[in-house]
């Protein structure tokens, strides 16, 4: 996986998550958000995302960061 | 020859006269001692015909209102003086009539005889010959003699209009009927022809006396249609003769789904007639449903198919069980080598519901995985999230005719006159008839104004801004307390209308705040918002304009919103239409082709739903969603995905950013295609199988209001096998084993597993013509009206649209923003109308700029231009143009040449990665030769038609 790639899910990640976050707590964007992951991102994503959190933490918008650590836990 | 007539069915095959009345008030007449009762309004020719009298008549037909010129449909009737024209003669009770009396059938003579007495004498060589109306009333009427000979003053020496590709304009042969003068007023709504001069001189002319390729005239073959003689004829009819027999099918162009009878001679299909009862519309056309059907046997048809190990090597023409065997070796070979969801399949909006399914099935049951995805993806799909999300399922909530009880309508990015133009023509009509027309879009289209239409208002929004005009829109309703109440409490979700109303309600968005960031002055805005939420019925239709933005999704729930806030759901004459671009794009999203969902948008995590395919399918299915497009790109290019099945679908022309697409497809081991040309797509593949056009097979398309129609099979396939038995044999090749023998057995399966299609099959589709969605216990014949009592079991839901700007903006280095679009003669990639002579209408796609901006840039009509953005860039001719507004171009997409996906970029709705074709940053700059990719392309392109020549010339 090249680190453009990594960038584009960061960046699709985020707009997600400012797009679902208005009119919700924080708790519940993060959950809406991991669950968007999880209902339309293929598994390879969802792992690829996860697995470059640490890294890209950074860059991830916090709501976007919450939801893919939330994603990592396999909390919900 | 007599014909067998039964008055109880109404017949869509008889010319009525006049048009069908609606009315609470019934009439009784006698006509020839028969006692017939019809509603109020009537027109006398026409209560004739419902009890199987025909009066002779000329300028009268059913779909154009009474006219009263040709004066042959005279009748006489007791206690009225003289002889009244049936047509023009309204219904009263009591009223007793008699059409054949020795009076009038002297007067129909008398004036037959002046008819002919100016018409040649031709007609063993007249290609109306055996479908000619004049010649039908010369006998009907008995003429045996024409006194006055025909040495007289005439129009025989008139000169012919042979301009437009399609039809001939011989003026010899007419005789001032006005049925074309009215059909393209009244049908097609674009009024370009005309009755010039007067007394004997009248003649039709074309626009301004023009021939018809100059004028105004939009080949919908509305006036061919309505010509009782060979005035206006098909050239195709003037070649071949008169067809012999007729099949019902539906179009394969764009989603209105019209009903054409394919005319035929042997397996010739002669000409395809719009069938008056096609429900979509109602014997109306288009030029390319209408005209656009000869690429079907255009020598470009690949009908072998063909292998090759990499795209460097020609084509090898093989037997079809070789090319089989060998794209299915490579398949499970890159399964082995690179595991199960290294391959994927795309289904395809142009083949049927039967195929598409297939399709899917195959992916799921055989590749094993959910890899599978459809051009949705980059169309529609925000539609799908949009609308499931608030309205609780994926489609439009009407059908094309409620708009003819709509008072105010918003059109929202999309073009319909271009697009979507049978549904463009009854929306006229309907506007013609007083409703008001709000258009939102950055360009003047046509609608905003045309003859005898102006929209109320024009609300040029900012390219990527259409989430706060929505907003603003709403904001005017709530804030002035515009919204149906009673609508909100009785069918929406509390909490989520209470939570709504505040956040709408916000001063944030309202016009004023709104007008810097959408461009739309606040006053048009706010005047425009109180028209729409007043409107006793309002009624919403949007296309791309929407949908392809980064937040297509948000546009989408902010038209769901705005809907329910006023109520304009549930019922004739309001709703939120999404026009659907191709023609079974509804159908292929019904049909599971996303990758997280099974047929009938089930998710495939939905554990019972899974078990029903699973049993049905005897195969353990993935629970979890496959890679969508722009994902098997981005796979492909890093090395994962490495085998695709795309079926029907022109990815490297239609997806953004080519040259990303180009990169996708070259990295790929094994890429089957399955088309009927060598689209751009099949250049980078390994196997190409040929497909069959609408024409070679039997199936169902569904349109963008739900409504299934058949496709029915005119000819034999050219390469011997319809697309779902090809299919059918690479699934069986790859080990998961298929045995349908019909069509409509795949129906009946998709029917079983699927809750909305369960009472659809070919036998009910026979019986009812076509049938909307859902069709259940419930709803036995389907469902034209979604939403009447509840949204699928729920509430509504309002959803909070928060406005994000795209990131794409202007920028100093890209200083304008390009937009894309479509346009009538071409279809999409073109692949089909490119091989007709639909290219005489656009032969190459311009790039639309304001003066303003092309002054500023010493850009000149029709000058080489430039078009860079961060992805590519691309050089289009300039045409320049008010209709644009300063600070944006436009351009579309039909000739691979043209390059117009090599700028656009891989931004994307945040919720369903549709692309943003409708913003990009660019700037445009004056040159003298095309990019160095249009240059790569050219070189490309020879070097695969070469590699194509090549390997058929070794066979």
């Amino acid at each position: 996986m090249s680190a453009n790639e990594i960038d584009r899910l960061v960046s699709m990640a985020n707009e997600i998550a400012i797009n679902i976050a208005p009119g919700k707590t924080a708790a519940d964007a993060e959950l809406a958000v991991m669950n968007h992951l999880i209902k339309f991102w293929p598994p390879s994503l969802q792992e690829k995302i996860v697995q470059n959190f640490e890294q890209k933490l950074d860059d991830l918008q916090p709501i976007a960061a919450g939801a893919v650590r939330r994603l990592a836990e396999g909390v919900e | 020859m007599l014909k067998y007539f039964d008055p109880q069915v109404e017949s869509w095959e008889r010319d009525y006269g006049t048009p069908k009345r609606q009315s609470d008030i019934a009439v009784m007449l006698t006509i020839d001692g028969n006692s017939v009762t019809v509603p109020a309004g009537t027109s006398v020719l026409r209560a004739a015909a419902e009890i199987g009298i025909s009066i002779p008549k000329l300028c009268a037909s059913d779909n154009l209102e009474a006219f009263g010129s040709c004066r042959l449909c005279v009748v006489e009737i007791d206690g009225m003086r003289g002889k009244p024209a049936a047509c023009t003669t309204p219904v009263s009770e009591g009223m007793v009539v008699h059409s054949q009396t020795p009076g009038v059938q002297k007067l129909r003579r008398n004036v037959m005889e002046l008819y002919i007495s100016d018409h040649p004498l031709d007609c063993l060589t007249c290609p109306a010959n055996g479908n000619c109306e004049l010649q039908d009333m010369a006998g009907a009427v008995g003429l045996r003699e024409v006194r006055y000979g025909f040495a007289g003053e005439n129009h025989l020496l008139a000169d012919q209009d042979e301009s437009n590709p399609y039809f001939s304009f011989d003026p010899t042969k007419c005789i001032v009927c006005s049925r074309c003068v009215r059909a393209c007023d009244e049908v097609q709504g674009t009024l370009a022809l005309t009755i010039d001069g007067r007394g004997f001189d009248s003649k039709v002319a074309a626009g301004q006396d023009q021939p018809f390729m100059d004028s105004d005239c939009v080949s919908c073959g509305a006036c061919v249609q309505a010509c009782p003689t060979s005035t206006l004829m098909e050239k195709q009819v003037i070649a071949i003769g008169q067809p012999e027999r007729a099949i019902v099918t539906t179009c394969a162009y764009c989603g209105v789904g019209c009903s054409f009878k394919a005319e035929m001679r042997g397996d010739q299909l002669v000409r395809m007639v719009p069938y008056k009862g096609g429900k979509a519309n109602h014997g109306h056309s288009c030029v390319k449903g209408r005209f656009a059907f000869g690429y079907a046997t255009h020598k470009d048809r690949i009908t072998k198919p063909m292998i090759r190990d990499s795209i460097e090597q020609p084509w090898r023409e093989v037997e079809w069980d070789e090319a089989i065997g060998f794209a299915a070796a490579k398949f499970k070979g890159i399964q082995a080598n690179y595991g199960i969801d290294s391959v994927g399949g795309i289904t395809s909006s142009r083949c049927t519901n039967e195929e598409t399914y297939l399709v899917q099935k195959m992916v799921r049951a055989a590749f094993h995985t959910n890899n599978v995805d459809t051009c949705a993806r980059v169309c529609h799909s925000p539609t799908g999230f949009g609308l499931k999300a608030t309205l609780g399922e994926s489609a439009g909530t009407q059908t094309f005719d409620s708009v003819m009880q709509a008072d105010v309508i918003l059109v929202m990015g999309a073009n319909p006159t271009q697009a979507h133009p049978v549904f463009a023509s009854q929306l006229k009509r309907r506007l013609r008839e007083g409703a008001q027309l709000i258009v939102a879009d950055p360009r003047a289209i046509e609608l905003v104004k045309s003859p005898h239409i102006k929209a109320a208002y024009h609300l040029p929004v900012r390219p990527g801004t259409n989430v706060a005009f929505i907003n603003a829109m709403a904001h005017v309703a709530v804030t002035e307390n515009l919204l149906d109440e009673a609508f909100i409490n009785d069918r929406c979700s509390a909490d989520s209308a209470a939570s709504w109303r505040a956040f709408i309600a916000e001063e944030r968005f309202s016009p004023e705040r709104s007008e810097s960031i959408t461009g739309i002055a606040a006053a048009d805005l706010r005047a425009a918002a109180r028209l729409f939420a007043s409107a006793p019925n309002a009624a919403i239709y949007y296309g791309l304009g929407v949908t392809e933005h980064s937040q297509g999704s948000t546009a989408v729930m902010g038209i769901a919103n705005l809907a329910l806030a006023t109520g304009n759901l549930g019922r004739e004459g309001v709703g939120v239409n999404p026009l659907r671009g191709q023609n079974n794009v509804q159908g292929s999203c019904d049909m599971g082709s996303f990758p997280h969902e099974l047929p009938g948008y089930r998710h495939v995590s939905d554990a019972m739903t899974r078990g029903l395919f699973e049993t049905e399918w005897a195969v353990q299915l993935d629970h979890r969603p496959g890679l969508r497009i722009p994902n098997m790109f981005d796979a492909a290019i890093g090395g994962s995905f490495k085998g695709l099945y795309c079926q029907g679908e022109d990815i490297a022309q239609s997806d953004p950013n080519t040259q990303h697409v180009e990169a996708a497809l070259r990295a790929l081991e094994c890429l089957i295609v399955q088309d009927i040309f060598l689209n751009e797509t099949a250049k980078f593949a390994h196997v190409f199988l040929p497909g069959a056009t609408f024409l070679e097979k039997d199936g169902t398309f569904t349109n963008a209001e739900r409504r299934i129609n058949r496709v029915r099979k005119v000819m034999a396939p050219l390469a011997g096998k319809a697309d779902w038995e090809v299919t059918v044999d690479l699934s069986n090749a790859l080990g998961y084993p298929m045995n349908y023998t019909h069509p409509a057995e795949i129906m009946d399966e998709i029917a079983r597993l699927t809750p909305t299609f369960n009472g659809v099959s070919y036998a009910r589709l026979d019986e009812l013509g076509s049938i909307q969605w859902p069709c259940n216990a419930e709803h036995p014949d389907g469902t034209p009206i979604m939403h009447e009592t509840d949204f699928v079991g729920a509430l509504g839901k309002f959803a909070i649209t928060e406005y994000i700007p795209t990131s794409e903006r202007a920028s100093r280095k890209y200083p304008l923003l390009l937009t894309t679009g479509r346009i009538l003669s071409q279809y999409n990639v073109g692949a089909q109308t490119r091989r007709t002579a639909n290219s005489e209408w656009h032969a190459e796609d311009l790039l639309e700029i304001h003066p303003h901006d092309a002054e500023e840039r010493g850009i000149n009509q029709g000058d080489w231009v430039g078009v860079t953005s961060r992805a590519g860039q691309t050089v289009l001719r300039a045409t320049i143009t008010e209709a644009v507004q300063p600070g944006v171009i436009y351009t579309t997409f039909h000739h691979p040449f043209s390059g117009a996906n090599v700028v656009t970029t891989h931004n994307s709705d945040w919720a369903t990665n549709c692309p943003e074709y409708k913003v990009t940053a660019v700037e445009a700059v004056k040159v003298t030769e095309p990019s160095e990719w249009q240059s790569r392309y050219r070189q490309f392109h020879q070097r695969q038609v070469q590699l194509l020549d090549s390997g058929r010339q070794i066979n």
